[in-house]
């Protein structure tokens, strides 16, 4: 990893409206929660540098619209992304169950080289609240079964978590960037790092 | 000329004969010409006499064998007669051997000269369509064998572009087709394109195809040319292609209604059309233009209109340009643009007189003029009416028609008033939170108020003032706060949209509140995220009004629901507006203004993007380029339309942009994106890539300011300030206000319509078809095939609303009339006998939710099941289509049936009557039912109501669901096909239970299988045996043996049902217990063999399959595809030569 040109990930966020998405990208960009945010409308983005083993990256984050009407319009914004984030909320069973079309949806808008290994990243928002529907065991066995997904349980509110999560998207994203431009030398070992950040933040925070 | 063929019987008396052919004799008036004598000058006289005067030429057609001839042209002169008469021996004459019959012959050249004379002579009767179009239509419908119902609209004379050879022939336009006719010289070519399957549609003029109107579709692309009528031609067929594609995005909108009104409407001069929907689409067209123009409502019907002056008292003149006349409305707009437009509703018309008092008018203006005077007292003058009595005449008609709603109004009154429930619509928000405004921005908006208080004093006030140059310049320097919720109205139209609906929003309000659905739920999560940086709307006087005015709107229009965006806007209005006019506000924007912007999938957004990218590659090229390099063409302009710019750049801000919108429309919005574009255009210039592009774009809207607004925002405005909005605004009508007009977008919006609705649905195709692989029954290449032809088959009927698409083949949904011609006509087991019967169950089962209607999917599965599923699981799914509660016991029909080669006695079985069951039962339910019963079985019994009645509720144990889900089971991934995360779903290899089939059940399940097996008589053999075993098996099944289960060991069960002798000993097999327990005492009667006669699922799988020729028969795998080729060539037939 000697590289050391400047680097630009294109992570998207995707969820159901209402999830959190634009709070958890504030929270993590800006450091700051409101509840004075406007619905998203087409798309909205934000950057933020970051250091991830010593190297200096540059995340471009793209907050979607979610009502279930635009969904279709994300492919213009989906295209070149390093790292895709499902985000749904813990206290709405449905934003849980849109998972697996939003992310079916990213992949074919997106249909990144290699769609098996591409990175998502799994967050249960609004962990803060006391009415909580979707229980961690549950979110967690569905990651598993996608290829094992790295699920973090966030709160935009409070920062729980926000922090962490991005560090794995960061990763992950760069794994996926470094394993393209690097494919043909030592993929592996590069896929392998990636999934053990993943599975051990997973086991981390979720075994509550 | 050439004349409509007329019969005649005498050919020489009053005619000489010039000369004669096969077909075909010249003929000239005696009289005339050569002939001279006294016969000539006879009938010089009788014509003189009679008063007649005939054509002295004319061509007669008579076959050899015929006493009948038929005149088809006559002419005045020879040179005449003589072109007719060539053309005929050129064009005519040597096609008509190839005919076998006279008849025939006589058909066609009947038929080629009633076409010929279609375009130049229009004897245009009182009768909806002329008697040609009529004969044209029939000729249209026999060619391309269109269904009774498809309409032409109208036809043209046109050449095809076959390779490179123009072939002269017909083009023929109707409601869902466009299609093309030739015969030449025996060679026939016929072209059938669907509007729906048009992607685009252009005049081109190339050195390959002059002057030509291309015409792509997605198998190709075709060009016609030599139009008589070019222009006419490519409007018409724009206009149907987008019908086709409004109907595509509208999913509620229903089949074509021509409107009939217009046959009654009075008229002066009805322009000769040859078919009376012509003069529909015409009269919609017009009405559109002039809605838009007036901002009307929609539904407004365009009467006529009329060269006149109007005379402007602000500054004494009369002013030339076009009075228009609809239901509702009586509009002026000058022939200078701009110069000055009036809109008078007719309900508030006082007083209509004619003004020629002479006196003091100097102008010629006094000759025709009437004074309009409205109930407020004010009057219009209109001069120099070439048909004032007319006028004044269609006027009073009109007057007369007005719905006289005085009455409702009082009514609605009293009604609305005892129906509020605790609320009370609220004043524009900004009067209940006002800020404090610094002295300079108070002295600006007072100053404005004071020009517009001016303005009005001279033009007036309200929904009948003047609106003129003036005004307009008024307008784009922006409207006093105060002034805006008013003038947003009468200059968008909503107020008269308010006007005519009064009461209504009250209504809406009150029902909506009280319902409970999705876009409320919806709604209620956006509430605070509409304009959370103003106090209105942390507070909850605002939020409720705000909810109030969505869920009105919700409910008022269900095809858009709420859409983000729409709470953004509404937010906004409600600053300005009282509540009410918010919400009619809000309506025009949706319907009027952004039209389809908000609905479903946005496709009035997705338009307007692509008309947006044209008009920036028309006018900054480069810049165009870019942004397309960049991939951003296609998102930027999303929210700025989506939001008028309320939610990118600051809103007292953006309500200027609106100022101009509401006044001039969504050019606007067009004009000021470009502005913007144009202005960063050097920064856009050297972006490297989109984030940068956005970023840009972001930082000079944040930055837009307005000095002569308060921000009621508890935020501050902390970007740098980049431009005032209202030099922005200036500057967007002087680089753009001419060059983008509203009839250009129009325009443009048309043909990217086209392109838009093709995208979406080719998606929706994609997805569907990517969604129906996965039951991995049909090939792709028969999915897509039959994708079409679900698709044809829609196009014919209402298109279902589909209020969420759970799935993407869940937007084609077949009833069961669509499903039944589709599946008779595919599926290999619809043809014997028990078609009807078949189709019926299967529609049946796969009816997931019992609502009439299958989807896509339903009629891949039910076709996949009978042609590619293997033996079992065919076996299965017929099985399971003739268990209850799927097969109600009512829905048995009489069936004949031979078993074991005798014809049987039929015992008469009286059932019951039920009335609770589904309603869309397709077949008609006799009351008594006749059935056969094998002798096999011995002894049929009689069955009395309540026995029944409790067998069926005893039966109903297994609902619905389960048996679908047992006849799908073994389809690889069906029951999880969108399943969710969490939701493992019933996996594939876990059929569900089915219930056992009772006696009655089975014997139709028989009959089926008989029926099928029918043509090969080895199968049928294995039928009627395993029948027979069946049949015992059931017997022993009904013999009451408690404690007794069933053995799932098909092996086992395989083996017994091969030594039915065995049987008797073998335990297995039988009755399930739920079925002896859900079995009530029956009272009094015994109860008969049907009771509890049953037959299961593994018992009728392990015996039917025990026998090799059936196992054979049900494995065999059918192509569909020449059936679905079959259909193609019924539905789409494209050029035949």
């Amino acid at each position: 990893m000697s590289s050391r040109k400047k680097v630009l990930l294109k992570v998207i966020i995707l969820g159901d409206s209402g999830v959190g998405k634009t709070s958890l990208m504030n929270q993590f960009v800006n450091k700051k929660f409101s509840n004075q945010y406007k619905a998203t409308i087409g798309a909205d983005f934000l950057t933020k540098e970051v250091i991830v083993d010593d190297r200096i990256v540059t995340m471009q984050i793209w907050d979607t619209a979610g009502q279930e009407r635009f969904q279709s319009l994300g492919v213009a914004f989906y295209r070149g992304a390093d790292c895709c984030v499902l985000v749904f909320d813990v206290t709405a069973p449905n934003t849980f169950k849109s998972l697996e079309s939003w992310r079916d949806e990213f992949l074919i808008q997106a249909s990144p080289r290699d769609p098996d290994n591409f990175p998502f990243v799994i967050l249960g928002n609004k962990v803060d609240l006391d009415n909580r529907a979707v229980s961690a065991k549950r979110a967690q066995q569905w990651c598993q079964s996608k290829n094992d997904i790295p699920y973090f349980e966030t709160s935009a509110k409070e920062a729980v978590n926000v922090e962490l999560a991005f560090q794995t998207i960061a990763r992950n994203a760069l794994a996926q960037e470094t394993e393209a431009e690097l494919y043909n030398e030592f993929p592996d070992q590069i896929k392998l790092n990636a999934n053990d950040n993943g599975r051990n933040r997973d086991g981390d925070n979720c075994a509550c | 000329m050439w004349v409509k063929p007329q019969e005649i019987f005498l050919k020489t008396a009053l005619w000489d004969t010039d000369e004669t052919t096969l077909y075909f004799v010249l003929q000239r008036r005696k009289g005339h010409g050569k002939s001279k004598g006294f016969s000539a000058l006879l009938v010089g006289t009788i014509d003189s006499v009679r008063d007649t005067k005939p054509a002295p030429y004319r061509i007669l057609h008579q076959t050899p064998n015929s006493e009948v001839y038929y005149v088809i042209s006559t002419a005045l002169t020879e040179p005449e007669i003589r072109q007719d008469w060539q053309w005929l021996f050129d064009n005519v004459s040597p096609t008509l051997h190839s005919f076998d019959t006279e008849e025939e012959v006589t058909e066609f050249v009947c038929c080629k000269i009633n076409s010929i004379i279609a375009t130049e002579q229009e004897n245009f009767t009182e009768d909806e369509d002329t008697v040609t179009y009529k004969n044209v239509d029939y000729e249209f419908h026999e060619r391309f064998r269109m269904p009774k119902d498809e309409k032409l609209v109208c036809y043209y004379s046109c050449s095809y572009w076959k390779g490179k050879m123009p072939r002269q022939g017909w083009m023929y336009l109707s409601v869902h087709y466009m299609c093309f006719y030739s015969y030449i010289f025996g060679r026939k070519t016929l072209i059938k394109i669907r509007w729906a399957d048009v992607t685009e549609l252009a005049k081109t003029n190339s050195l390959l195809f002059p002057d030509s109107i291309k015409v792509v579709t997605r198998d190709g692309e075709h060009y016609f040319t030599l139009f008589l009528k070019k222009s006419e031609t490519f409007a018409l067929m724009q206009q149907l292609a987008n019908i086709t594609m409004k109907q595509l995005i509208d999913d509620k909108s229903g089949p074509f209604h021509t409107d009939k009104d217009l046959l009654t409407k009075l008229s002066k001069n009805v322009p000769k059309k040859p078919s009376f929907l012509k003069r529909d689409l015409d009269a919609r067209k017009q009405s559109n233009l002039f809605t838009l123009r007036f901002r009307l409502p929609q539904n407004e019907k365009l009467d006529g209109s009329e060269e006149c002056t109007l005379w402007t008292p602000y500054n004494k003149r009369h002013n030339w340009g076009r009075l228009y006349l609809s239901q509702n409305f009586l509009c002026f707009d000058s022939r200078v643009r701009n110069l000055v437009r009036l809109t008078i509703p007719l309900r508030n018309v006082h007083q209509v007189e004619r003004a020629d008092s002479g006196g003091t008018a100097s102008s010629s203006a006094d000759t025709g003029s009437i004074l309009i005077t409205t109930a407020h007292h004010t009057s219009f003058l209109f001069g120099n009416i070439s048909d004032r009595d007319f006028l004044v005449h269609k006027i009073s008609e009109l007057l007369a028609k007005l719905p006289n709603d005085v009455y409702r109004e009082k009514a609605s009154k009293v009604l609305a008033q005892s129906e509020v429930e605790g609320w009370t619509p609220q004043p524009p928000l900004m009067t209940l939170f006002r800020t404090h405004q610094t002295s300079p921005i108070k002295q600006i908006q007072q100053k404005k108020e004071k020009q517009w208080e001016d303005h009005m004093a001279e033009v007036g006030r309200g929904v009948s003032m003047y609106q003129t140059t003036e005004g307009s310049e008024l307008v784009v320097n922006g409207i006093p706060e105060l002034l805006r919720g008013e003038l947003w109205s009468v200059f968008s139209g909503s107020i008269l949209q308010k006007a005519q609906n009064k009461g209504l929003y009250e209504r809406l309000v009150n029902e909506a509140l009280s319902s409970k659905n999705q876009a409320n739920d919806e709604i209620e999560r956006d509430l605070h995220r509409s304009l959370p940086e103003h106090r209105a709307f942390q507070n909850d006087v605002g939020i409720s009004a705000l909810r109030r005015v969505l869920c009105a709107y919700a409910l008022k229009n269900p095809t858009i629901g709420y859409c983000q965006a729409m709470n953004i806007v509404a937010s906004v209005l409600l600053i300005y507006c009282p509540e009410e006019q918010a919400f009619w506000l809000l309506a025009t924007i949706c319907e009027t203004l952004l039209p389809d912007y908000y609905n479903t999938r946005v496709v009035g957004a997705l338009v307007d993007q692509g008309v947006l990218e044209e008009l920036t590659e028309v006018h900054l090229p480069e810049l165009h380029a870019k942004l397309d390099e960049l991939g951003m063409m296609k998102m930027i302009s999303l929210s700025w339309f989506l939001t008028l710019f309320i939610s990118v750049m600051p809103y007292e801000c953006a309500v200027n942009v609106m100022d101009c919108f509401f006044y001039d429309g969504a050019k606007v919005i067009f004009q000021v994106t470009l502005t913007i574009l144009d202005i960063n255009r050097e920064k856009l210039l050297k972006c490297t890539e989109d984030g940068q592009a956005m970023q840009v774009l972001n930082d000079y809207l944040q930055g837009i300011y307005n000095e002569e607004a308060m921000a009621l925002s508890t935020e501050p405005r902390t970007a740098d300030k980049t431009i005032k909005i209202q030099d922005l605004i200036y500057q967007s009508y002087r680089s753009y206000g001419s060059n983008v007009s509203s009839e250009n977008i129009e325009r443009l919006r048309l043909k990217h319509r086209l392109r838009v609705v093709r995208q979406l649905e080719d998606s929706l195709e994609r997805n569907t078809l990517r969604a129906l692989q996965q039951d991995k029954l049909l090939e792709l290449n028969e999915l897509q095939e039959l994708l079409s032809a679900i698709r044809e088959e829609l196009l014919w009927a209402k298109r279902v609303p589909c209020e969420r698409l759970e799935a993407p083949y869940e937007a084609y949904r077949l009833d069961f009339t669509q499903f039944k011609t589709l599946y008779s006509a595919l599926s290999p087991w619809a043809k014997g006998d028990f078609a009807e019967a078949i189709t019926a169950r299967m529609f049946k089962l796969m009816d997931y939710d019992d609502d009439g209607m299958v989807s896509a999917r339903g009629l891949s599965v039910a076709l996949g099941l009978c042609c590619r599923a293997d033996a079992a699981r065919r076996l299965r799914a017929l099985y399971a289509a003739h268990s209850p509660p799927l097969l109600a016991s009512r829905d048995l029909r009489p069936t004949h049936f031979t078993d074991t080669g005798e014809e049987l006695a039929a015992d008469a079985i009286s059932f019951f009557d039920s009335v609770d069951e589904d309603p869309v039962t397709p077949e008609p339910l006799p009351s008594s039912l006749q059935r056969s019963i094998s002798e096999g079985c011995g002894d049929g019994a009689l069955l009395d109501k309540s026995d029944s009645e409790n067998s069926q509720t005893g039966l109903c144990g297994c609902s619905a669901h389960s048996v679908r889900a047992c006849a799908l089971g073994g389809a690889a991934g069906a029951g999880s096909g969108a399943s969710t995360p969490g939701a493992g779903g019933a996996g594939p290899g876990a059929p569900a239970a089915a219930p056992p089939l009772p006696r009655a059940h089975f014997l139709q399940l028989l009959a089926v299988l008989h029926d099928l097996t029918q043509p090969r008589p080895p199968v049928y053999e294995a039928v009627v045996l395993a029948g027979t075993l069946l049949l015992q098996l059931g017997e022993w099944n009904h013999r009451p043996q408690l404690d007794r289960e069933i053995s799932q060991d098909s092996l086992f069960l395989a083996a017994a049902a091969k030594q039915p002798e065995a049987q008797q000993l073998d335990p297995n097999g039988n009755a399930t217990d739920s079925e002896q327990d859900s079995q009530k005492p029956s009272p009094s009667k015994e109860i008969e063999q049907d009771g509890i006669w049953s037959i299961t699922l593994e018992q009728f799988l392990a015996t039917m399959l025990a026998q090799p020729p059936l196992e054979e028969f049900f494995n065999e795998k059918i192509s569909i595809l020449p059936q679905l080729e079959a259909l193609r060539q019924r539905d789409r037939l494209q050029s035949v030569s």
